[in-house]
This record gives C-alpha cells, structure tokens and sequence, in this order.
C-alpha cells in the first residue's frame, strides 16, 4: 500500500465515521424518502385507490395530477397519516414503517387548499404552533418563526390575526407554518387552488425557488397539467384510484400510455383505428382505409388486427397545398371545413375528415382557408395508443 | 313593439298598507305587555307604600331594609349554589354532546341524538317534577334535597345549554384539527389548543343560560325541593304569604332582574356578537 492509497483509506474511514456519528445524517444518505408498497384503500364498499406503489427519492418534486374523484387527495392524507389505509404491503418512511402511525408521529407535513389556519392564532402562533407542540422554548420559538415568515416574505406580519390575510398572504402562512418543522416531505394540496390566475402563477415559480434552496421532497397534489409540468421533477397521473402513468413532464407530454392520459394532456384528436403492421417502435394503423403512422406510446406492442387510437395534438396539424408535399414521414387527409374558432392567441380549426373531426390550432390567425383542404401532421407527432 | 301596461295598476287586498301598519301596531302592543309589568315591578319598588298597588312618595328604603332583613340571604345562596354546579355540569355535557352531534355523519343519526336530547325542553316542567319525585321519592325512597333539585334543573337546564354549543360546534371547521394533527398535535392537544378555544364563546354561553334557569326554576323545585328552600320558592313563598316581608320582594326582584339581564346580555355577546370565524 503505497502513501496515495492510505490517504484514500483514511478518508474513507473519517467519512463513516461522520456518517455513523448520528443517525440522522444515515438517514441522510438513503435514497428514498418515502417507498409505498401495494396500496390500497376504500370507503365501506367504494375503492378509492388501487394498488399504489411509489418510491420518492429525496429533494424530488412529485406531483400527483388528476382529476376530482381519482382519489389523490385520499393518497397524500394517507401519506400523511391523517388516515390510515385500508391495506398495504409496506409504506415506509425514511426507512422506517408508519404504515399503522399518525399523523401527528410522522415528520411530515401537509399545506391544505382551504390553508386550515387557525383563526383564534396570530400568524406568529400559527407559525409556532408545531414547534409549541414540540416543547421548543418560546424564544426560539418566535425566532424560527420570524425566520420562516421572512423566505415566505411575510416579514412584520408576526402579530397579525389570520384573518385579515389576503389569500395569497394565508397560503404563505400555511407554508411557512410546515416548513418550520423541517419536514422529511412536504405534501401540497392543490396549495393554489383558491388563488387567482396571476397569484397562482407567481406562487408556482416561488414555490419552485423555495424547493430547490431548501431541497426538501415535494409531493405536490393538482388537478391542473400546466401547474404539473411547470414544477416537477415526475409527475403521476391518476385515474379512479390508480396510478396510470409516472414519467417526466416531457415524457407524460408527449408520449402518454392510454386514451386517458393522452385527453387528460390535453391531445386533441384521438382517431380510433386497426394496426396493419408495426416495426421499431412504429405502427401502421388504419382508420377508414386511410394509413395514419406514428410511434407506440403504450406498454406491451400491439399486434396486427389490434384496435388502436391514433392521437397527435391539434398544433401539430397543418393545412398543406401539393407544392410542400412530403409524403414519407406525414400522415395526410382531406377534410371540410366545419367551424373556427378564434381564441386570441391562436385559431382553432375544426375540419370534417374521413377518419373523424380533427381539431387544427394554427398560429397565423390571417391565414385563408378554403373549405375543402388538406391536412398534415408528422409521424413523429403522431402517438399510437391501446384503445382500452 | 312596445309592452305598455294594459290597464291601470290598482293595489289587491293582499298589497294595501293597511297590514304593514298592523303588524306594527301589534307588535307594539305584545311588547308594552311584556315590559309595562316589569316596569310597574320597578316602579313599585321606589314606593313608599307598595302594597298600596299605585306608585308615589318615592323612596329607597326597601332596598335597605333587604340589608337588615336578612332571610332571603340562605335561600341565595342555595339557589346560587345550585345553579353553579348546574352550570358547570351542563357545560361539560353540552361540549361533549355538542362536539359528537356536529362530527355524526349521518345527518339521521344527527337528528336523532339531537331530539333525544333535546325532548326534555318539551315536556312541561310540572311532568318532570312529578315524575322525578314518584320515582326517587315514592319508589326509591330517597330524601329530597339539594342533590334532587341539581338533577331537575340539570334536566331542564341542559337542552338550553347544548343550543348555545351547537351553535359553535356547527360554525367550527373540523380540518383545522387536521391540521394541528399534521403539526404533531396528539388528539388532547388538539382538542384543548385549537378546538376549545374555538368553541368557549358557546360553552360560557350554554353555561350561563344553565345558571340561570336553574336560578329561576321553580315548578320542578317545589316537588324536589325536600326541605331546601331556593330563592324563586322563598320569594313565591313570602308573596302568597301576608308576611310583612312582602314589601321586599319588589326590591330583591329588581335586584335580580338587572343581574339576569345582564348575564344574558354578556351570553349573547359571546354567542353572537363578535364573529370571529
């Protein structure tokens, strides 16, 4: 062993000695903060959430997306122990079960939608009410308090009463009176739900800023797709109590695995068709003797004969005259025109075509449409989905 | 074309004023009945010769007089002793019910707790005087006394009380112990941190309405009183009597009027006046 080698050797060993002097710095260095195995739970007789499993890695924001009823709300109030579920394989948490522990024994903590401060509290006491649960003192109480009111921007509103907060002003309260506890994982409820247009959008990008100066886990519920694929770092999407697909903002954008995911994102035109071949991730399909290509989105191949849907958004479709013809890697149909609808920033174009109505968004609003067109979009825009 | 009115508007019965200025009018007329008797008692209790039955020769000398005769001072503290442990009693009970009926999910389930509780409200004080004094009395042979009467009031009492809790324990937003939960607070904390504070407007409220129910009760106390004399009794007791004490129950009955007055005034203001929610 030569000087060199001792001096790694060395290093190695203080490095683990660190490590093991507390616990929490082990703790540190596991990967997953929170891991869900096979859960699942319901009302009497109703199923709200099927089989989850879930694994976040610390410092990720996870947004959990679906609409009212798909049961992710009932997910992050399970994470947060403020029910228990009715089964599950494990559900641990910085390594350590809690699957049968409340809420109040779990670091964790939870922003609601409806803030939930408590009205007879100053903004101060709300902010220290967490750490008066913990026995701090109450100096240090008021100090970290102070503190955390200053990231949310609310310096000076110590003594405030809550209600006369604004509701953008309530909302930072709610999040610095979880954050002062240092949370494993900070869960949000469609925090900006009950915020306006304008508010809501700034708050995202500070929300943002404060996850990724603080590194704390986000686990972030919404029912909007923009405010998913704005913030996170994965995102779920849930249908009645299941999670349907987990992928990348970019991923669930542009490759979603099912009919479901891709109207939930927004894709226009969904086409039904048959598949004729499939190679390379590519599939030929069929709607109404017309041959539409584009590439596989689902999981396990089709084979020919399958009923597939055929989607592709509508700012992807184009009119096209002859001259810029390029037919090899465009799918292509005639249409009529039925409606346009001007939205301002865009115009939307619904034509009548032999495969079914397809939606056009064309950015040029003096563009001259005749009635009769051609329309085109690209293979590589163009998804082929499973049809159930 | 235009959509002109095709005939002159005339008032029908049911739009002439003339019921505007009856409701009115009647309404004073129910308001003077109440209050021309209390004034009167008021009035009286300035006169110099009340027994007389016409004011004058005004005077304050009966309310010094209460001062030398002092019988009614025993049966004071009887009566207030009662009423504070009626009202203590009925606070812990109308919390604890309040709290349960506003958190039942089924909204039948609600109801029915809520009537159960409430029925004695319903049932003429004199039933339940008979009836508590048959069965501790007659079947269980127990002696009447103070221990009787708390148990009457408290069963006249704690309806009343309940309604003032309610009407917090309604108003209050049960996700806000989801919070404090999520902040680490256990089920006593929670409780005694967020959701009491919340709801202590209602309870001093229900509380001081116990109070003075039991304070002024009567028909029940004259079948559970054993040989207890509360102040309403000894006061009905003293005017059906010809003692020459009569005199004085005008004075102590204004006394008492202010001092009811103003607890429900402040029971009002807490339930109703600052909305802090």
């Amino acid at each position: 062993m030569d000087f060199y080698d001792f001096c790694q050797n060395v290093q190695f060993i203080s490095f683990y000695r660190l490590l093991l002097q507390n616990e929490t710095s082990i703790l540190f260095f596991m990967k997953n903060v929170l891991e869900i195995r096979g859960l699942n739970h319901a009302y009497g007789h109703v199923q709200v959430l099927r089989n989850i499993n879930l694994s976040v890695t610390r410092g990720e924001f996870v947004s959990v997306l679906g609409s009212s009823g798909s049961g992710k709300s009932t997910l992050l109030r399970i994470i947060a122990g403020l029910e228990l579920p009715t089964s599950v394989e494990s559900l641990e948490l910085e390594g350590l079960d809690v699957s049968h522990v409340p809420a109040n024994h779990r670091n964790v903590s939870t922003v609601f939608q409806h803030y939930g401060l408590f009205p007879h509290l100053s903004v101060g006491k709300n902010v220290e009410y967490g750490l008066k649960v913990r026995k701090i003192p109450s100096r240090e109480r008021r100090h970290t308090a102070e503190k955390l009111l200053n990231k949310v921007k609310l310096d000076g509103f110590y003594a405030r009463g809550v209600n006369q907060l604004s509701g953008g002003q309530k909302q930072r309260v709610a999040l610095a009176r979880s954050l002062v506890l240092e949370p494993s994982i900070l869960l949000l409820d469609e925090p900006l739900g009950a915020l306006d247009e304008k508010l809501r959008i700034d708050m995202q990008v500070e929300l943002l800023a404060l996850q990724k100066e603080l590194g704390m886990t986000f686990i972030y519920v919404t029912h909007s797709q923009e405010e998913a694929l704005t913030m996170s770092d994965r995102i779920l999407l849930m249908d009645q109590g299941e999670i349907i697909q987990e992928d990348t903002p970019v991923g669930l954008f542009d490759r979603p695995c099912n009919r479901f995911a891709a109207e939930f994102m927004g894709i226009e035109n969904t086409i039904p068709a048959k598949v004729e071949s499939c190679d390379k991730g590519y599939v030929t399909a069929v709607a109404n003797e017309t041959q539409l290509r584009g590439h596989w989105s689902g999981e396990e191949a089709p084979q020919p004969g399958d009923a597939v849907i055929v989607a592709f958004r509508a700012e992807k479709a184009v009119p096209f005259n002859e001259a810029q013809q390029d037919n090899n890697d465009s799918n292509q149909v005639s249409g009529t025109m039925l409606s346009r609808i001007y939205k301002g920033k865009y115009l939307d174009v619904s034509m009548s075509t032999d495969i079914g109505n397809i939606t056009m968004r064309l950015w040029d609003d003096q563009i001259k449409l005749s009635k009769v067109s051609q329309i085109q979009w690209k293979t590589r825009h163009t998804i082929m989905l499973p049809a159930h | 074309m235009s959509n002109l009115p095709t005939k002159v508007y005339t008032a029908t019965w049911s739009e002439h004023p003339v019921w505007k200025n009856l409701g009115l009018s009647l309404g004073i007329v129910a308001l003077l009945l109440i209050y021309i008797p209390i004034f009167w008692l008021v009035l009286m209790s300035f006169t110099g010769d009340p027994l007389s039955g016409f004011p004058g020769n005004f005077t304050t000398k009966w309310y010094f007089s209460l001062g030398e005769h002092r019988n009614w001072l025993q049966p004071l503290f009887v009566s207030l002793a009662i009423a504070s442990g009626v009202s203590l009693v009925s606070m812990v009970c109308a919390t604890i019910v309040g709290r349960t009926v506003s958190r039942l999910r089924r909204k039948a389930m609600a109801v029915t707790v809520l009537a159960v509780t409430l029925l004695p409200l319903a049932i003429p004080g004199v039933i339940i005087g008979t009836a508590l004094f048959l069965y501790f009395r007659v079947l269980l042979g127990f002696k009447m006394g103070v221990w009787s009467l708390c148990i009457g009031h408290f069963v006249w009492a704690f309806p009343f009380a309940l309604l003032a809790v309610l009407v917090v324990a309604l108003r209050f937003d049960p996700r806000l112990l989801d919070s404090a939960a999520d902040l680490g607070a256990g089920p006593f904390e929670r409780f005694w941190t967020i959701e009491f504070p919340l709801l202590k407007d209602g309870v001093i409220a229900g509380g001081l309405f116990a109070f003075l129910l039991s304070f002024n009760e009567i028909a029940r106390s004259i079948y559970l009183k054993g040989r207890t004399e509360t102040l309403p009794v000894y006061i009905w007791q003293q005017a059906a009597s010809h003692s020459s004490h009569v005199v004085l129950i005008y004075s102590l009955n204004v006394l008492i009027l202010i001092a009811s007055t103003l607890l429900v005034g402040f029971a009002f203001r807490l339930l109703f006046g600052k909305n802090t929610q």
